[in-house]
């Protein structure tokens, strides 16, 4: 029985697509059998992300109104044998999908794969209660300001009262130099704000930019450190104990090394 | 008395970090920023009557408990005061 991994924020834009097809390839390239479904109706982006935008013939909503077959719906990726996408629909809204019917689809999908990871839209609406409705467990991306850790927080408190078993935080776009200086919220403020500690820490990245031009995973160029970081996050969800890069100490090697005086 | 919700160590995290305990508290116990004021302030202020705390470090908030809350306050001490008097 597979897992089924909602990716989750409250807040948008902070990173849930980008996580999502990143961790997906990871776990795909350690030989798992990966799904994503993008139940971003109305605003898909996940296929643009993995750059595979030109194979879409039928999406979720086509599979819930039985326009097709659940395997026309899913595009197998040619870069590695495990990973599939299940794209949105991208001209109808969140109301064309129920919870009932996405429940009934991941039962339908869960003996098939080893993970699916669901792209959740932003907001606390239909959307983002039917991407919850049929998940185990969820990964909550925020990154480290006021709104967005706010936020968080409030769809975990959502989250409490549903039938996901196990929620993992992972803080993204942490920028250390500003960490260092005192304007950033470190992962271990986020940690102790949210009373939640983080499965993954990643850094604001430039070659996550570079990558999303291109429709590549991040985690496929050598020397991006957040595509470094997707990997290990993917390797936590596989149980292996690999401790997170510790910012603030990081902050203090780099500041001793340079004579300045730690922050923080 | 409400010198504790001054600004601590200068720097805008800081702030960010206390003002996001604060208003995580609200959200998580649907209270009112008063509320929550008083209430901080009436924990303190009985507190005081027996330790002196640490000003700097102190924290009242609202923590999860899988489905429900937690009243967690942090006075770390710094003096015992004497009785009576
Ligand atoms: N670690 C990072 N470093 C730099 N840029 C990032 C990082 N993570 C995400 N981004 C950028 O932030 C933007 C938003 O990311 P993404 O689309 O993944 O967020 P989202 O949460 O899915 O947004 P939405 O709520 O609209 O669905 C994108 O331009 C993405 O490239
Ligand atoms: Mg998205």
């Amino acid at each position: 029985m597979g897992r089924v991994i909602v990716v989750t924020s409250g807040k948008g834009g902070v990173g849930k697509t980008t996580a999502c097809a990143n961790v997906g390839f990871a776990l795909a390239k350690a030989g798992k059998e990966v799904l994503l479904i993008d139940t971003d109706l109305g605003l898909r982006n996940l296929d643009t992300v993995l750059g595979l935008e030109n194979r879409i013939v039928f999406d979720i909503v086509d599979v819930v109104e039985n326009k097709c077959r659940i395997k026309q719906a899913i595009i197998r990726d040619k870069r590695t044998e495990h990973l599939n996408l299940m794209p949105a629909s991208q001209t109808r809204d969140k109301n064309a999908i129920t919870e009932k019917q996405m429940i009934d689809l991941l039962s339908e999908l869960k003996n098939q794969y080893d993970f699916i990871l669901l792209d959740c839209p932003a907001g606390i609406e239909q959307g983002f209660k039917n991407a919850i409705a049929g998940a185990d467990e969820a990964i909550v991306i925020c990154t480290p300001e006021v709104s967005s850790v706010r936020d968080a927080d409030r769809v975990i408190g959502l989250m409490a009262s549903s039938e996901i078993a196990h929620i993992s935080l992972v803080v993204n776009r942490i920028k250390p130099e500003l960490v260092r200086s005192g304007d950033m919220l470190s992962l271990e403020d986020v940690e102790d704000i949210l009373g939640q500690k983080a499965i993954g820490a990643v850094y604001d990245d430039a070659s996550i930019v570079r990558a999303t031009n291109l429709g590549e995973a991040a985690v496929n160029i050598p020397n991006s450190k957040a595509g470094r970081e997707y990997e290990n996050i993917a390797k936590r969800l596989l149980g292996e104990n690999i401790p997170i890069t510790n910012s603030n100490a990081f902050g203090a090697f780099i500041d001793k090394l340079f004579g300045k005086k730690a922050v923080g | 008395m409400f010198g504790f919700f001054r600004k601590r160590k200068g720097t805008s995290k800081n702030t960010a970090k206390q003002r996001l305990t604060a208003v995580i508290s609200r959200d998580r116990a649907n209270v009112s920023a008063e509320f929550l004021l008083k209430m901080t302030a009436d924990i303190i202020s009985a507190a005081v009557k027996y330790i002196e705390p640490d000003f700097d470090a102190v924290s009242v908030r609202i923590e999860r408990t899988g489905t429900g809350a937690c009243l967690c306050a942090k006075l770390p001490v710094v003096a015992y005061k004497q009785l009576g008097g």
